[in-house]
């Protein structure tokens, strides 16, 4: 092989190299991206509630117009985060999303159906015990997203899921 | 200086060439990792954790945070049963029967994947405001024309951007863990066109 097709071989084996590692990262920097605000808006570790979508929304691409979105941005890499909320009578979930985008836990009507629900979130490497009130979750990153759905349906009930992810709780277990 | 310049030279050639991997990934991708049924196309668990880092950059830039399987499931059409892309200067019908699962809806997105800006402020129809007709199906219309909306006003309708391509979601919420595994096969809404302004 002569010295011109070895060099463009080896350009191309970084080439897809790099384009591996583009691939890899895409999710990570997206939600960098998202999440760009999220510190200076106070975020996380707690809660925030999201008006029903509009035209207006643009912080995620294909938002669900039948959707209430609220949910907490969690950092657990030292105390577990205790979320708590009312469930609401209308379809609903709580999903955990780590720094990658994986949806790596999802708890929803058919695990817990009335009252109160309460869980806790703990970081990577975890197994806790000790727990014996609420649901365990345990993520495989230190930091990601929590998001709470709540179907709105044909909206008789919006001020009753507008006061659910109002009073939506999230706070890490020492504070 | 020579030297800088040939180094610089391969940064670019190795760039150009991760963008074109990137590229034509990104092509066959949407070629080969969608399940396709009819005017749908749908991958099968594109929140799940043991998805492959290509399936994971694809929801990542269309989505987000999107739920795995069994919790929803969600198609997208980009164009009609002809197989021809959606544009606002047609108008479209989607007829279709309900779907089993708790809920479902339809969402009309823009070009850039956000809902469409309308007076009326309605950007989808779910399983609770769509009005079935009496067999139990419906029929939904897709149009950006003022009085074709007048007309059909107490009907199903949403608005679509006018002369710009758009996109619709089908959302599935909770359709059973058996639902994912015949995705190729479900009935799912038409999407049909009627009629375009310049025709």
């Amino acid at each position: 092989m002569n010295s011109f097709l070895k060099k463009l071989s080896l350009l191309a084996i970084i080439g897809f190299l790099l384009h591996l590692i583009i691939i890899y990262y895409t999710p990570t920097l997206m939600m960098k991206y998202v999440g760009r605000n999220w510190e200076e808006q106070n975020m996380i570790n707690n809660s925030f509630a999201r008006d029903l979508p509009t035209s207006d929304f643009t912080e995620v691409i294909r938002p669900s117009a039948d959707i209430l979105y609220g949910g907490c941005v969690y950092d657990v890499t030292y105390f577990p985060l205790v979320i708590e909320t009312e469930v609401p009578e209308t379809y609903w979930s709580i999903s955990f999303f780590s720094e990658n985008t994986d949806n790596f836990s999802t708890v929803n009507e058919n695990s817990h159906n009335f009252g109160k629900l309460k869980m806790y979130l703990f970081g990577p490497g975890s197994t806790p015990t000790k727990v014996t009130d609420g649901f365990i979750v345990v993520s495989p990153s230190n930091k990601g997203l929590m998001l709470m759905r709540q179907f709105v349906g044909n909206g008789s009930n919006v001020e009753k899921l507008n006061e659910i992810q109002n009073n939506l709780n999230c706070k890490l277990q020492d504070s | 200086m020579i030297l800088l310049r040939r180094y610089l030279l391969y940064l670019i050639a190795v760039i150009l060439i991760a963008v074109a991997f990137t590229y034509t990934s990104a092509k066959l991708y949407e070629e080969f990792a969608f399940i396709k049924n009819d005017n749908w196309q749908i991958l099968p668990s594109p929140g799940d954790k043991d998805r492959d880092m290509y399936t994971r950059a694809a929801v990542a830039m269309r989505g987000t945070f999107a739920l795995s399987k069994p919790e929803a499931a969600y198609f997208h059409a980009f164009n009609d049963i002809e197989d021809v892309k959606l544009i606002g200067n047609c108008t479209y019908n989607i007829i279709g029967d309900d779907i089993e699962s708790r809920w479902w809806s339809i969402t009309v997105y823009n070009e850039d994947g956000y809902l469409v800006e309308n007076d009326e402020k309605i950007y989808a129809l779910n399983s609770e405001t769509v009005d079935f007709n009496f067999e139990g199906g419906f029929e939904i219309f897709l149009t950006s024309e003022d009085n074709f909306i007048s007309e059909i006003s107490e009907k199903n309708w949403i608005r679509v951007p006018n002369d710009e391509h758009f996109s619709v979601a089908l959302r599935i919420y909770l359709p059973g863990e058996e639902y994912f595994s015949k995705l190729k096969r479900v009935d799912l809404p038409k999407i049909e066109k009627l009629r375009c302004k310049d025709e």
